[in-house]
């Protein structure tokens, strides 16, 4: 009976003077945090502001200016080679094979294609249990292959024995909590980033469908990812709807720098062959370069005549054209140096969805709404 | 309380992002230009798409039939120069 009491009394007294240190310590932290806001946005301030400062102190000249006195790249000889009919949908993404002849493409009925595309012959079929396969890419193999979409996912097929169904040997690696726009293999067969429309970026292993590391910054739908093309590759830049790039730092997770300048969403990002630039394309109808070391945009690529968004981007071997798949059906070649258009390539009958640069440079392989893909060379 | 403390977390990611990116080493504009203007200059001539193959059998996308069209259409050249010929001879 004495415990009894004795612990009746006890737990309130105790409650009461846990509750009053508790009290007292949630008001000192929010005394404090509340102070810290203050001081953390009024010291953001700050830094935006120098950081504008030194970005117009270092802007000494212009792109074009500098490039005017270049000779002017003459005759694009660039011809529709080939013409990859596939069935009625749409395509949606495409990559080469790293053996210069093969081209993976992905469609809105949620068929994945391998093409030849020396013969122009489909090789391989594989049927995904959903529609509108955004993304598609090649592992550096050849013997993967990672797609997904509104499926929320990333599976990876194994297609090196042509002989056996890759549906057979089906992996699914990864899941976002919303589509997924865009995936590479990073240097290995090992590892898949996947940029998703939950705003994030995530590095998955292929063996274990782990999460290795996601990438947390953006404020709307990640549209397109690229890898760095140094030795190193441990950066990688997203474009996302919030119109920013992010270039990211793959070991820590964290966003090393940001760049802002486009009006609307952004589609598609490439780095420069060089690494130390990167592009973009969006839906503003314009493409940009920034380049990484001076910290700012350096080039825009727009004409009056074109209206239309665009999807996609990829540099030519040198890194001196740029090319843009549009809504308006074109493909245009711009000058990276003179910001000038220097061709237009025209065959596709809808929206050009997707391009790519052969590994080798020597081709170009677009995929569009008209359920083609075209290789130009 | 919630909203305050996730309030906190939001402008501590923000400013922690920008002391990053202030404390990012910059080059001016005019250099980093002049290195990309190099790296594409040295690279230029080996670029297919801009300058062509050396010669069409290098490309591996060139048409098929291409030796098989030029035969044709020498031919039909070589055919329409005689006619060419026998019509100026006729009207003579």
């Amino acid at each position: 009976m004495k415990d009894c009491k004795s612990y009746s009394v006890a737990p309130p007294l105790a409650d009461i003077a846990l509750r009053n240190i508790w009290n007292l310590d949630m008001a000192l932290d929010v005394n404090t945090r509340s102070e810290t806001v203050e001081l953390l946005s009024r010291e953001a301030d700050c830094l935006k502001h120098k950081l504008e400062e030194e970005r117009k102190k270092l802007n000494d000249v212009t792109l074009a200016n500098v490039a005017e006195r270049l000779e002017e790249v003459t005759f694009l000889n660039i011809k529709p080679r080939r013409l990859l009919k596939g069935n009625q949908a749409k395509m949606l993404c495409c990559d080469w094979s790293p053996d210069k002849r093969h081209i993976v493409s992905s469609s809105q009925d949620g068929k994945l294609l391998i093409w030849d595309a020396f013969t122009s012959a489909k090789e391989q079929t594989v049927t995904m249990p959903t529609t509108w396969v955004m993304a598609c890419a090649y592992s550096p193999s050849g013997n993967l292959v990672a797609c997904g979409g509104l499926d929320n996912k990333v599976t990876v097929f194994n297609i090196s024995n042509p002989e056996e169904d890759p549906s057979a040997k089906k992996k699914t690696v990864g899941t976002h909590t919303n589509f997924m726009s865009c995936c590479l293999f990073p240097n290995s067969d090992q590892q898949i980033l996947t940029g998703s429309g939950d705003a994030t970026a995530a590095l998955w292993d292929v063996e274990s469908g782990q999460m290795l590391q996601s990438f947390h910054g953006h404020t709307g739908d990640i549209m397109s990812i690229d890898l760095s093309p140094s030795e190193i590759g441990n950066t990688f830049i997203s474009g996302s709807c919030d119109k920013m790039l992010l270039l990211w730092d793959m070991r820590t997770g964290q966003s090393v720098q940001s760049f802002e300048g486009h009006l609307s969403d952004i589609n598609s990002v490439k780095y420069h062959p060089s690494g130390d630039a990167v592009a973009s394309g969006s839906d503003d109808s314009t493409c940009r370069m920034y380049d990484l070391r001076a910290d700012k945009e350096v080039a825009v690529y727009s004409k009056e005549s074109i209206l239309f968004g665009v999807n996609s981007i990829d540099f030519s071997v040198s890194g001196r054209i740029l090319f843009g798949g549009y809504t308006d059906y074109t493909i245009n070649a711009w000058d990276s140096l003179k910001c000038e258009r220097v061709s237009l390539l025209y065959g596709h009958e809808n929206r050009v969805t997707s391009i790519k640069l052969s590994p080798d440079g020597t081709a170009l392989a677009s995929a569009s709404w008209d359920a083609s893909l075209r290789v130009w060379a | 309380m919630d909203m305050m403390i996730s309030n906190l977390q939001q402008q501590r990611q923000i400013t922690e992002q920008l002391r990053r990116e202030a404390a990012v080493k910059r080059i001016p504009v005019s250099q980093a230009i002049q290195d990309i203007i190099k790296y594409i200059r040295e690279r230029e001539m080996e670029d297919c798409l801009m300058v062509g193959f050396s010669s069409q059998k290098a490309n591996p996308f060139r048409e098929k039939n291409s030796s098989f069209c030029l035969c044709l259409s020498f031919c039909l050249v070589i055919k329409l120069t005689r006619i060419k010929y026998q019509l100026l001879r006729y009207f003579d």
